[in-house]
């Protein structure tokens, strides 16, 4: 990838900065064969939302889209100060339980590194989610889905 | 942050590479200096030093194109592995406590690597020219019979 298309889709993914992780998404995949049954994370969405400033509405948040990762082609890690707290080849009851951690914090910002698009997605707190492009396919790692109809304004829930 | 074990890879700084290859699934191996006879069953020649890892994503790159990932299918991984051929291994950087690193070669090759568990010891192995291997983490590096003594204290 080109250092002008990491422009842009950095440009691109200001549309979920300073969003609200409200849905997180973990699909682990299970696979059985005689004396080998492996379990690994498949894919990760982060579904985020943002605060309407409309205090005496119904209405509190809109959905402004998703982020989603595809970890067949790409490492995964969360880390907080540097340290790890999960990555994308642990157990699946780690993967499980740090992951539904994310519900409910701050994407502040998204940094994102040519050629490969490996990008760091920067929560509060410190929390960082690490992608790690693994293949020459650009796009296939990583990507955001902007809200079908993202000015639709969503109820508090 | 540069870590110790950086520095114990430096054996390698001035090595050229010849005949890395690729093993089960995307496990890099890279072989350095001139290739030995094949030994016993052995699939692959072995360089006079070695070098592998496992529990890790990894990447080629050169100027700014990628050249292979370790997700990318065999025949890719192979075509990028195979560029590393003829490079001389330049420098290594560890990062701690990640263990990612990130290894220079001449003509602006690099490769980089991303581990992918915090449960596993995901540490490059080093072999050397007597064959020896050793464990090279961003804490701390042993040789492997340290691990096979450790293993026999805790079953006595």
């Amino acid at each position: 990838m080109m250092q002008g298309a990491t422009d842009a889709l950095l440009q691109f993914s200001k549309l979920v900065w300073n969003s609200e992780i409200w849905r997180v998404v973990v699909n682990v995949q299970h696979r059985f064969e005689h004396g080998y049954e492996p379990s690994d994370l498949d894919s990760l969405r982060l579904d985020l939302r943002q605060l309407l400033s409309n205090p005496g509405s119904r209405i509190k948040h809109r959905h402004v889209g998703s982020v989603w990762f595809d970890a067949s082609v790409c490492g995964l890690r969360l880390e907080r100060t540097g340290d790890v707290i999960v990555a994308c080849g642990d157990s699946s009851d780690k993967v499980l339980t740090q992951f539904r951690g994310l519900v409910g914090k701050t994407l502040a910002r998204v940094d994102i590194v040519s050629p490969a698009g490996d990008a760091d997605f920067v929560l509060e707190d410190g929390i960082v989610l690490r992608c790690f492009a693994a293949t020459g396919r650009f796009g296939e790692s990583w990507g955001i889905l902007p809200a079908e109809n993202a000015a639709a304004p969503q109820a508090a829930s | 942050m540069i870590s110790l074990t950086a520095n114990l890879l430096s054996p390698l700084v001035g090595q050229i590479a010849q005949g890395g290859w690729l093993g089960y699934g995307s496990v890099l191996f890279l072989e350095f200096g001139t290739p030995q006879p094949l030994r016993d069953n052995a699939t692959h020649a072995s360089g006079e030093l070695g070098l592998h890892c496992d529990w890790i994503e990894w990447r080629i790159e050169q100027r700014g194109r990628v050249l292979a990932g370790s997700e990318d299918d065999r025949p890719t991984m192979e075509g990028g592995i195979k560029q590393i051929d003829g490079k001389t291994f330049k420098s290594a950087v560890i990062s701690w406590p990640s263990g990612d690193s990130i290894l220079t070669f001449s003509d602006d090759l690099v490769v980089r690597t991303f581990v992918i568990t915090s449960e596993e010891d995901a540490r490059w192995i080093f072999r050397d020219r007597e064959g020896k291997y050793f464990h090279l983490g961003p804490d701390r590096a042993y040789a492997e019979d340290e691990i096979a003594a450790q293993n026999t204290r805790e079953s006595r």
